[in-house]
C-alpha cells in the first residue's frame, strides 16, 4: 500500500469511473505533482477527440463511443464529476499533454480469468476483518465518497487507491480477467515509453489498475493479446444526458442518481454547501410529492434530513452520503407503502435525483455518431435511395437481403421515413419501396440522441416501449438479441400479472417462433452479410412456456361472460397449447354453467374435446330458439368445427338433432342456427355440407356418369396400392352412406334444412323455402372470409333484394314470426342497416337492453335528421327500462329516502310522530279540543346532513361494455333522483369525460357517449378522487373490463390512494342483468388485492351494497 | 420474575446492559440510557468480548440488516414515532421490546391494541369512586402507560396499533405533534419529559385491521420488518412447536419437507425452484403449518387406517387454502399443474405421489 502512495514514476491517481470527490480533488491532486504528462485510462482510438471533449466550450455530461462491425460497444460517458473530465480540463487550461494509454479497444480479448502465482490471502482476510465484507461499491462509497468532505486530498487518494487494492486482492483470490491483465500490459507499455523519454507523468486509472502500474508491479502478470482479430473501430462523440447516464436507464457505464452526484460535485465538498444541497433536495422531492397529490410538506423535509445527519453520525461519517439521505426519505416519507404512497415516493425520487440535464459539443466539433452509419450502410448495402420498381427480398435465403431485411427494420423501429413494406402475397419474401428525402435526414438526426450508433438508437428508442409483445416483435425483427432477452424477462415477470388471454396466447405464439429461429432478425446460426452481420440467438433456459400457460388459464376465468368471438379463438389457441390440466378443466366447466352464451358454446365444446363427459354441442340445436342459441352454436363452432367434421359420429348426432326437429320449430329456430353457423366464412359453410355428405341423396346424377365416377374411383386405389409407404385408412373416415343420413321429420328436407342453416344454394318445390333463404341472405349476404368473392357459392336463395326495411321486416315476421324479425333487424343494425331499426315502430317493440345496445351503437354513424327518427325508439326503450328497474330498487334504498326519529333533542319535533307516541297522555281540555302532555319528544334527524353522499361513477366506454353502460347510466339517474346522494358520472376511455351535468337524463347523456378507443383506468380515478370532498362518506363505482393500456403499477398506485383517503371503491366487471362479466383476471385480482373489491353484480344488487354502505 | 413464562428483555438481558451503560462513550439524547451506536450494538451483538467491570460477548438479539436498526434507532431520536411493520410473525414486537429496554431500561409501558382498546388506555382514565367524592382532581386521575412514559421520559409501546378503531388511534395525533396531553378536566397540561417516544407495531395487510389515517401516518416513521428468509430455519422451527404442542409428534422429514415446501411457495408466489405460482388470498403463516403437521401426525398416530400421511397432505392443504375465496381452489389446482407436475416430471418419487393424489382436490 505505502509504494502505492509513495510512487512518483508515475504518480498514481486511482479513481472511479464517476466520483464527484475524486473530480472534486483532482486539481489539487495534479497541482501537488505538478506533471508535464498526464496518461489516461482510455483507448487510444479516442486520442483525436480528447482536445474536443476538454474543449471549454463542451457542456457535460457527453459521451465517447465506438462500436465495430458486430456492433459491440465501447462507452464512456462523461459528466462534471468524472475525475477523468476533470484531468482532461486541467491539462487544457495548463496545455499539458494527455495521452490515452490504455489497450486498443479493437484487440479481441478472451473472457476467461487466470489466478495469479502467489495469491495474498493472508492479506485479504486481514483487510476484510478491517473494512467489512463490502463490495467494491459500497466500500468506495463509505471510504471514499462519504469520508471525502472531512479528508485530506493526499488521504482521499490513499483512500482510493486502498480500496482499489482491496478489490484487486479479491478478484486475485478467484482469478483476474485476461482482458485486465492485457490491457494493464499494454498500459505499462506506454507507460514506459513516456517514463523513458524523461517525462514527469501522473496516471489516472481505475484504482483497482494502480498496483500494476507500479515500477515493480504486484498481483500482475504479463499477458499479451493473441494476434489477429483486430477490428475496425468507429468512434464518436456524442452529447448526452442526465436520463441516459443514470445507470438505471440500461445505457452501460452510468452512475445512479446523477443529479445527487452533480450536487455534491457542486458543493466542492464543503460541509455547509452540502446541507444547503441536501435541504433543497429534501424539499424538492416534498415539491414532486405534492404534485402527486400526496401529502409531504416541511415536517418530512425536516425530519429526513435530521435523520440523514443523525444517520451519518451513527456510522461515523462527515456528511451524510447517499445511502444515507436515501434510506431517511423512505423512513419518514414511505409510510411503508410499496404501492400507493411507495410508488408516488419512487417516481418524486426519479425526477429528483435523475434530472434532465443535456449536453452539449462545442462549436465546430467533427461529425460523428448514427448520421454517417446510416448513409454508409446505405451505400454498402447497395440500397438505393430512390426506387422506381418495388424491391424484393429473401431473408431467409439470401444473407445479404436478411442484413438488409434487419437494415430497414431498424430504420422503421427509429420512426425515419425512407423504407415502407408492400403485400408480398407469400410470407418467406418481403417486398419494400424506398424514398429517401429530406425528412428522413432530419429524422435521423433527431434520432441520434437515442445513441451512437444505429442498434444503440434502436435500443434506445426500444426502451420508452410499453407494449411488451410490440417491444419484443420489433426487437426480434432488428436483429437485438439483448433487448429480446430484456423484453423477455419483463414479459415473464410481468404478463403472468396482468396480461389478457389474447396477449399471452400471442407471447407464446412469438415465442414458438422466435425458438424456431423463424424471425429473419433472430436466426439459430449466425448470418447475414459482413457489412451488417446478424447475430445468432438461442432463447434463454429461464423462459418459461409453462408460466404463461398457466398465467393463460388463469386468464379464461375472466372470459366466462364474454360475448366477443376474438376471446373464443384465443380459447382455441389455447386449448392447441395446454394438454388439459386440471384448472383448465375446472375453469371450463365453470364456464359451461355461468357464462354467456357465446362461452358456454365455446367451453362445452372445449370439454367434449378433452374427452369429458355429458358435454353434448348437438344438443344445443333442440334448445330454445333466440339469440342465445345464436351464441351457443357460435361458440362451439368456432372452436371446434374442424372436429365435428373429423368425427363422424358427432356428425351424426348434428344430423340426427337437426332431422328430429319438426317443420314449425325449424322454422323459429333457422335464423338464430344460421347466425350460428355464420360464423364460419362461406368456404368452410360449403366445405362443412359436403362433409355432412348430404348431396347423393338429392342430386340425382346419370348412370354412365356414375360408372365413370366409380371406375376412376378403383383406379386410383390400384394406384395408390401399388405404392407401398402408403397406408389408406378406409374405416370411419368415409362419408356416411346414404342409410345413415337420418330423415327428417316435417315437409322440408334434410338437406334443405342444411342448406338454409349453411347458407348454400338450394333449389326447392318448397316456396317457402326459398323465400326464407332470400329473406336471410337480405342479412348476410354472400358471407365474409375464404369463398365470400368466389362466384360459385354466396348465399342460399335467389332473386335482388327488397325495396325497403319494411318489407323486409314484413317478410320476417310472415315466415318467423315477429320476436325473430326484432332479432333479425336488430342484427341488421349492428352490421350498419340503420333503416332496419329505423323500420321499427316504436310502441310496438319489446323494449330490451339488446335493442337498446343496438339502437345506440349505430349513434356516432347517423345523420342529423335520421338520429331524430332513432330518437323516439330510444326513449321509449330507455323510459320503460327505467321505469322498471327503478321499481325494483326503490326497495333497497328504503330507509335511505326519508329523515330518520331520533329521541335526541335536535333541530325539528317531529310532530307526527310525537303525538301517535303520546296519544295516551291526551285527555278533554277546555272549550271542548283536547290536550296532550307529551312525555316522550321525537325529532327529526336533518337528512341533508347526514345523507350527502356523493358517488362517483367512472364508466369505461371503451369498447366491449355496452350493457353496463346503459345500466350505469339508468342506475346514476335513479340514485340522482334521491335526494340524499350527489352523482357523479366519469366516463372514460384514454381521455375522461365529465357527464355529471347530464346525469338526471340517460337519454341525453347515452346519445352523447362516444364508445371507442383504449383504455386508461387511473387518470380516471385520480380525476374521481378529485372530485370527492369527504372521502369516507363516498362511494367510488369504477365500471370497466380491466383491460387497462397503461402500466400496471400506475393503476395500483392510483387504487391504493383511493383506498387510503377513505374512500369506498368498488370494481364492477359489470353491470347487467345477467351479470355476466368479461373482464382481464389478473388485472381484477392485483386491484382486489390493492384495496377495491371487485365484482360483476345486477343493478339490483348494486343498490342493496349502496344502501348496506350508507346504513352502515 | 423467574417464574415468568416469558421475563422482559430488561431483566433477561440485565448483565448486558448494565456492562454498556459502563462502557458507553457516546454521546447520548436526553433521557435515553444508552448512546445511539451502543443502543445498536445491543441489539446486533459485539464483535467481540467487552471488557469492564466483566467481560461480557454482547449475543445478538435480532438477526437482520443493520442499517434497518439503525434507522429505528435515529427515528426514536427524533420528533416522530417509530412504526414497525410487516407480515405476521417477523418480530416485531420483540424488535420493539429489545428498543425500549436499551434506551429507556424498560419495555412494559405497554398498550395492546385490540377492537376493544379505549381512549383511555392511550391517554388517561378516572378513578371513579374518588372522581365521585371528590371531584377531578390529580389524584383521581389513572394515568395510561402513553401518559406514564411521558411523565418519565421513557419509551411507550403499542402494540398492534391497527387493530384499534381509528376514532382510538387519532387519540395519538395530537400527542404526537405536541408533545404534551391536555387534560380539560383538570384545566392542566401534561407535558411529555425529553426521551419520551413511541414504538407501535402494526399489520397492514391483514384482515379485520382498521385502516390509519394519514394525520397519523405522517407522524409516524415507517419501518418495514421482514418475513423468515431462511427455509431451512422454517423447517426448525416448524419441528419445533409441532413437538412443543404435542410430545409423540412423529411425521416423515421428507413429508414435512414436502409441506413446507408448498407453503413457501403459496406463500411467496414463488417456487423454490423459482417458477411463479399463484397466491391464494387465505393467510399461508408458518403457524398455519404447524398446525397441519401436527394434525397430520396425530390422524396418522392414532388411525390406524392412514398409514400413508401423506395422503392426507392434498386434502390439508386444500382445508388451508380455502378459506373466503372458492377462487383459492382453482390456485391451488393451478399449483398442482404447475410445480407438482413438473417435480414428479423432473423424477421426484414424493412429488410424483403427490401428483397422483390430485383426485382429493376435484370438486
Amino acid at each position: 500500500m505505502k509504494s502505492l502512495a509513495d510512487c512518483r514514476t508515475p504518480f498514481l491517481i486511482g479513481v472511479r469511473h464517476h466520483s464527484p470527490a475524486c473530480a472534486v480533488r483532482m486539481g489539487e491532486w495534479l497541482d501537488s505533482f505538478g506533471p508535464d504528462k498526464i496518461l489516461l485510462e482510455l483507448p487510444p482510438e479516442f486520442q483525436d477527440w480528447l482536445p474536443w471533449l476538454a474543449h471549454p466550450q463542451l457542456q457535460a455530461p457527453a459521451a465517447l463511443a465506438g462500436t465495430d462491425q458486430s456492433d459491440q460497444l465501447f462507452f464512456y460517458p462523461f459528466a462534471d464529476f468524472s475525475p477523468e473530465l476533470a484531468a482532461l480540463r486541467w491539462a487544457q487550461q495548463r496545455g499539458i499533454e494527455v495521452e490515452a494509454f490504455d489497450l486498443e479497444a479493437a484487440c479481441q480479448t478472451p473472457p476467461e480469468r487466470r489466478t495469479l502465482e502467489g495469491g495474498q490471502q493472508g492479506l485479504l482476510d486481514q483487510w476484510q476483518v478491517a473494512l467489512g465484507n463490502q463490495d467494491f461499491e459500497s466500500l468506495w462509497d463509505e471510504r471514499v465518497e462519504s469520508a471525502a468532505p472531512a479528508a485530506q486530498a493526499e488521504a482521499l487518494r490513499q483512500a482510493a487507491l486502498l480500496v482499489g487494492l482491496v478489490q484487486r486482492l479479491q478478484e486475485a483470490a478467484e482469478g483476474i480477467r485476461l482482458r485486465d491483465l492485457m490491457r494493464e500490459t499494454a498500459m505499462r507499455k506506454r507507460l514506459g515509453l513516456s517514463l523513458g523519454q524523461g517525462k514527469k507523468v501522473a496516471v489516472v486509472v481505475g484504482s483497482f489498475h494502480a498496483c500494476a502500474l507500479l515500477p515493480e508491479p504486484r498481483l500482475w502478470e504479463e499477458c499479451h493479446p493473441q494476434g489477429g482479430g483486430r477490428r475496425e473501430l468507429r468512434t464518436s462523440l456524442v452529447p448526452y444526458s442526465f436520463e441516459l447516464l443514470d445507470s438505471r436507464s440500461g445505457y452501460p457505464a452510468g452512475i445512479r442518481d446523477p443529479v445527487w452526484q452533480q450536487r455534491i460535485f457542486l458543493s466542492q465538498l464543503q460541509i455547509p454547501k452540502i446541507s444547503q444541497s441536501l435541504s433543497e433536495l429534501a424539499v424538492e422531492l416534498c415539491h414532486h410529492l405534492r404534485q402527486a397529490r400526496q401529502p409531504a410538506g416541511t415536517p418530512d423535509a425536516q425530519e429526513s434530513v435530521r435523520m440523514a445527519w443523525e444517520l451519518a453520525e451513527l456510522r461515523g461519517l462527515p456528511a451524510p452520503g447517499r445511502a444515507e439521505f436515501l434510506q431517511a426519505v423512505q423512513s419518514c416519507m414511505a409510510q411503508g407503502e410499496v404501492l400507493g404512497r411507495g410508488r408516488a415516493l419512487a417516481r418524486a425520487l426519479e425526477k429528483t435525483l435523475v434530472g434532465q440535464q443535456r449536453g452539449q459539443l462545442a462549436v465546430g466539433t467533427p461529425r460523428s455518431g448514427l448520421v454517417p452509419e446510416v448513409e454508409a450502410l446505405l451505400v454498402r448495402l447497395n440500397l438505393p435511395r430512390h426506387s422506381h420498381e418495388p424491391v424484393r427480398l429473401d431473408p431467409l435465403r439470401s444473407p445479404l437481403d436478411r442484413s438488409r431485411q434487419v437494415f430497414l427494420r431498424r430504420l422503421q423501429l427509429l420512426g425515419i421515413p425512407y423504407a415502407s413494406q408492400r403485400d408480398s402475397g407469400d410470407t418467406l419474401t418481403q417486398v419494400w419501396s424506398f424514398q429517401w428525402t429530406t425528412s428522413s435526414e432530419a429524422a435521423l438526426e433527431l434520432a441520434g440522441y437515442r445513441g451512437p450508433s444505429l442498434s444503440q438508437a434502436c435500443r434506445g428508442a426500444l426502451r420508452g416501449q410499453e407494449d411488451l409483445l410490440l417491444g419484443l416483435s420489433q426487437s426480434a425483427e432488428c436483429g437485438l438479441g439483448q433487448q429480446v432477452d430484456e423484453f423477455l424477462a419483463r414479459l415473464m415477470v410481468e404478463y403472468p400479472q396482468s396480461a389478457r388471454l389474447d396477449q399471452l396466447v400471442g407471447g407464446l405464439g412469438l415465442l414458438e417462433r422466435i425458438a424456431n429461429g423463424q424471425l429473419p432478425g433472430l436466426p439459430a446460426q449466425a448470418c447475414g452479410s459482413p457489412e451488417l452481420p446478424v447475430s445468432a440467438y438461442q432463447l434463454p433456459a429461464e423462459v418459461d412456456r409453462q408460466v404463461l400457460l398457466a398465467a393463460a388459464v388463469r386468464a379464461l376465468e375472466g372470459l366466462a361472460g364474454s360475448r366477443q368471438l376474438s376471446d373464443v379463438l384465443a380459447l382455441r389457441e389455447l386449448l392447441q397449447l395446454e394438454g388439459g390440466g386440471l384448472r383448465l378443466r375446472w375453469a371450463l366447466r365453470n364456464m359451461s354453467r355461468e357464462g354467456s352464451p357465446l362461452m358456454q358454446g365455446a367451453a362445452a365444446m372445449a370439454l367434449s374435446l378433452l374427452q369429458e363427459s355429458g358435454y353434448r354441442v348437438p344438443d344445443f340445436v333442440a334448445g330454445p330458439p333466440g339469440r342465445e342459441l345464436a351464441e351457443r352454436l357460435k361458440g362451439a363452432l368456432a372452436v371446434g368445427v374442424a372436429w365435428i367434421e373429423a368425427r363422424p359420429e358427432w356428425r351424426q348426432e348434428l344430423l340426427q338433432a337437426v332431422a328430429d326437429l319438426e317443420d314449425e320449430p325449424f322454422w323459429r329456430r333457422l335464423a338464430s342456427l344460421r347466425e350460428g353457423f355464420e360464423v364460419l366464412s362461406q368456404a368452410a359453410r360449403a366445405r362443412f355440407l359436403e362433409t355432412l355428405a348430404l348431396n347423393r341423396l338429392d342430386l340425382p346424377l346419370a348412370p354412365d356418369h356414375l360408372v365413370a365416377l366409380a371406375l376412376a374411383d378403383r383406379a386410383g386405389l390400384e394406384a395408390l396400392a401399388d405404392l407401398p409407404i402408403l397406408w389408406v385408412e378406409t374405416t370411419g373416415e368415409m362419408p356416411a352412406s346414404p342409410s345413415d343420413v337420418p330423415l327428417a321429420r316435417g315437409q322440408v328436407s334434410l338437406n334443405e334444412r342444411f342448406r338454409l342453416i349453411l347458407g348454400q344454394p338450394v333449389d326447392s318445390q318448397n316456396s317457402r323455402v326459398g323465400r326464407a333463404a332470400r329473406a336471410l341472405d337480405e342479412l348476410y349476404g354472400r358471407g365474409h372470409g375464404e369463398g365470400s368473392r368466389a362466384h360459385l357459392g354466396g348465399g342460399a336463395g335467389e332473386g335482388s333484394g327488397y325495396a325497403g326495411a319494411r318489407e323486409w321486416g314484413d317478410e320476417l315476421a310472415d315466415l318467423f314470426g315477429s320476436p325473430v324479425r326484432e332479432e333479425v333487424l336488430g342484427r341488421a343494425a349492428e352490421k350498419g342497416r340503420a333503416a332496419a331499426l329505423l323500420a321499427l315502430e316504436p310502441d310496438s317493440v319489446v323494449p330490451s337492453v339488446e335493442l337498446l345496445e343496438q339502437a345506440l351503437s349505430l349513434v356516432g354513424a347517423l345523420s342529423e335528421h335520421q338520429l331524430g327518427q332513432l330518437r323516439p325508439l330510444v326513449a321509449r326503450v330507455l323510459r320503460e327500462l327505467t321505469r322498471e328497474l327503478s321499481q325494483r330498487l326503490r326497495p333497497a334504498l328504503q330507509g335511505l329516502l326519508s329523515a330518520r326519529p331520533t329521541r335526541r333533542p335536535g333541530a325539528r319535533l317531529d310532530l307526527a310522530r310525537t303525538l301517535r307516541a303520546n296519544l295516551h297522555t291526551a285527555r278533554p281540555g277546555g272549550q271542548g279540543g283536547w290536550t296532550l302532555a307529551p312525555e316522550r319528544l321525537l325529532f327529526q334527524t336533518r337528512q341533508q346532513r347526514s345523507l350527502d353522499w356523493r358517488i362517483v361513477l367512472v364508466v369505461d366506454v371503451s369498447g366491449s361494455m355496452e350493457a353496463s353502460i346503459i345500466y350505469s347510466a339508468i342506475t346514476a339517474a335513479i340514485l340522482a333522483g334521491l335526494p340524499a346522494f350527489c352523482v357523479h358520472f366519469l366516463a372514460f376511455s384514454t381521455e375522461v369525460i365529465d357527464f355529471t351535468q347530464r346525469v338526471s337524463d340517460p337519454l341525453a347523456l347515452l346519445m352523447e357517449v362516444q364508445v371507442g378507443g383504449g383504455t386508461l383506468i387511473a387518470p380516471a380515478l385520480r380525476y374521481a378522487r378529485g372530485l370527492l370532498t369527504v372521502p369516507s362518506r363516498s362511494l367510488v363505482l369504477l365500471v370497466s373490463d380491466f383491460e387497462d393500456g397503461g402500466p400496471l403499477a400506475e393503476l395500483l398506485a392510483e387504487v391504493r390512494a383511493l383506498v387510503e383517503c377513505g374512500a369506498r371503491p368498488l370494481g364492477l366487471a359489470a353491470l347487467s342483468d345477467d351479470g355476466q362479466a368479461r373482464f382481464c383476471q389478473a388485472t381484477a385480482e392485483a386491484v382486489v388485492a390493492a384495496g377495491m373489491p371487485v365484482a360483476a353484480l345486477t343493478p339490483l344488487e348494486l343498490a342493496r351494497w349502496v344502501g348496506e354502505q350508507v346504513r352502515s | 420474575m423467574t417464574q415468568a413464562q416469558a421475563p422482559p428483555p430488561e431483566s433477561v438481558y440485565q448483565a448486558e446492559l448494565e456492562l454498556l451503560q459502563e462502557l458507553d462513550q457516546g454521546a447520548r439524547p436526553v433521557g435515553w440510557r444508552l448512546s445511539p451506536a451502543s443502543v445498536v450494538t445491543f441489539l446486533l451483538g459485539s464483535k467481540g468480548p467487552l471488557k469492564g467491570s466483566r467481560t461480557i460477548t454482547i449475543t445478538p438479539k435480532f438477526v437482520g440488516e443493520r442499517a434497518l436498526v439503525e434507522r429505528c434507532v435515529v427515528t426514536l431520536a427524533g420528533q416522530r414515532g417509530l412504526l414497525l411493520v410487516g407480515e405476521p410473525g417477523t418480530a416485531k414486537s420483540m424488535l420493539s421490546e429489545l428498543l425500549a429496554a436499551a434506551i429507556s431500561g424498560s419495555s412494559q409501558l405497554t398498550v395492546q391494541g385490540t377492537a376493544g382498546t379505549h381512549e383511555e388506555h392511550l391517554r388517561y382514565g378516572w378513578n371513579y369512586a374518588l372522581l365521585l367524592s371528590r371531584g377531578p382532581s390529580p389524584e383521581a386521575l389513572v394515568p395510561s402507560p402513553v401518559l406514564t412514559a411521558m411523565r418519565s421520559g421513557s419509551l411507550a409501546r403499542i402494540e398492534e396499533l391497527t387493530r384499534c378503531l381509528p376514532e382510538v388511534q387519532d387519540a395519538l395525533v395530537s400527542l404526537l405533534s405536541d408533545r404534551r396531553m391536555s387534560v380539560p378536566e383538570l384545566g392542566e397540561y401534561e407535558y411529555a419529559r425529553a426521551g419520551f417516544n413511541l414504538i407501535a407495531t402494526a399489520n397492514l395487510r391483514d384482515k379485520g385491521v382498521s385502516e390509519m389515517s394519514s394525520a397519523l401516518k405522517r407522524r409516524f416513521n415507517f419501518e418495514v420488518v421482514p418475513p423468515i428468509a431462511d427455509r431451512a430455519a422454517e423447517v426448525a422451527l416448524i419441528q419445533r412447536q409441532a413437538r412443543a404442542q404435542q410430545a409423540d409428534f412423529r411425521l416423515d422429514d421428507s413429508i414435512l419437507d414436502a409441506l413446507v415446501t408448498a407453503f413457501r411457495d403459496l406463500r411467496s408466489g414463488l417456487s423454490s425452484e423459482g417458477w411463479s405460482v399463484e397466491k391464494p388470498s387465505s393467510v399461508m403463516s408458518t403457524a398455519e403449518a404447524v398446525a397441519v403437521a401436527s394434525s397430520m401426525a396425530l390422524q396418522a398416530c392414532y388411525f390406524e387406517s392412514q398409514r400413508d400421511p401423506l395422503g392426507l397432505l392434498p386434502g390439508y392443504l386444500l382445508g388451508t387454502v380455502t378459506k373466503d375465496d372458492p377462487k383459492d381452489r382453482a390456485r391451488l389446482l393451478a399449483y398442482w399443474d404447475g410445480p407438482v407436475r413438473r417435480r414428479a416430471e423432473q423424477g421426484s418419487r414424493l412429488w410424483k405421489r403427490l401428483l397422483e393424489l390430485r383426485s382429493a382436490l376435484e370438486e
